[in-house]
């Protein structure tokens, strides 16, 4: 009944995914620039979540930022170059 | 369509059941839910609802209903969703939390409305045409998230709230 690490690491992952939802939202809502601030703030709490990081680069390129968009792709690569579970989601970026 | 469009030997493998293939029971509700019948599942967890809402734990109650609103959700009835939701009204009254029942649950803190109800009841407004208020109440949530992280860093020995598994 404790709070074991398992359980805080399922919090933690909630709040990556609601801060996704919040950042599709406002991208929805065209609200680019709030879109990308958010999105920053998000990737520097969960530095080591691909699929924030992805969605970091994704966003850039969507707002036509390339330059960043690409350091942000090559970190991933780099970051993941060694992990072949993580792959898939690499490759996707390519 | 998929006999028509892959040739029947696809359309075999998909199971169907309908609310008449399985039992008046949240296990009958399961198993429905398991094969993507979600318009049967939404109508089990309405009967369910009806037959056994005084004599089913509080818990069991809240699951069913998440069922319902899912099952309307995924049949893209926004609208019956909401109204669903409605219905349940707020999720914060003191009657949905452990430490409103002390003797049953002694000492256990938290709600027992399950996290995805609360996800689903957030996005449900943009999904209805209100972005700016999903998005409010997305806000609200992920601060009730951060309370319970930080309160878990302050305290590690915290009993977790909503958490079964835990």
């Amino acid at each position: 009944m404790l709070f074991s690490p398992e359980s805080k690491k399922i919090w933690i992952g909630r709040e990556e995914d609601l801060s996704l939802l919040i950042v599709n939202y406002l991208v929805h809502l065209k609200d680019f620039q709030l879109a990308t601030e958010v999105m920053y703030q998000v990737a520097s709490r969960h530095p080591d979540s691909l699929p924030v990081q992805n969605a970091l680069g994704r966003l850039l390129l969507q707002v036509g930022n390339v330059v960043e968009a690409k350091a942000v792709f090559l970190q991933i690569r780099a970051t993941y170059a060694d992990k072949p579970s993580h792959q898939p989601m690499v490759a996707i970026n390519e | 369509m998929l006999n028509r469009s892959f040739g029947t030997q696809h359309g075999v493998k998909r199971l169907l059941l309908d609310v008449i293939d399985v039992e008046n029971s949240v296990v009958g509700l399961k198993e429905l839910v398991e094969v993507n019948s979600w318009r049967a599942a939404a109508t089990q967890a309405k009967k369910l609802l009806n037959d056994y809402i005084d004599s089913l734990p509080i818990q069991d109650v809240l699951e069913i209903y998440f069922t319902r609103v899912l099952a309307l959700f995924k049949l893209r009835a926004f609208e019956r969703a909401s109204q669903e939701l409605k219905l349940l009204g707020n999720l914060d009254r003191p009657e949905l939390f452990y430490e409103f029942y002390p003797e049953t649950f002694k000492g256990r803190r938290g709600s027992f409305v399950p996290f995805s109800l609360r996800v689903l009841a957030s996005t449900l407004p943009h999904y209805l045409g209100l972005t700016a208020e999903a998005l409010e109440r997305l806000a609200q949530l992920q601060v009730y998230v951060r309370t319970v992280i930080a309160l878990v860093d302050k305290d590690p020995t915290l009993v977790s709230p909503d958490l079964k598994e835990s």
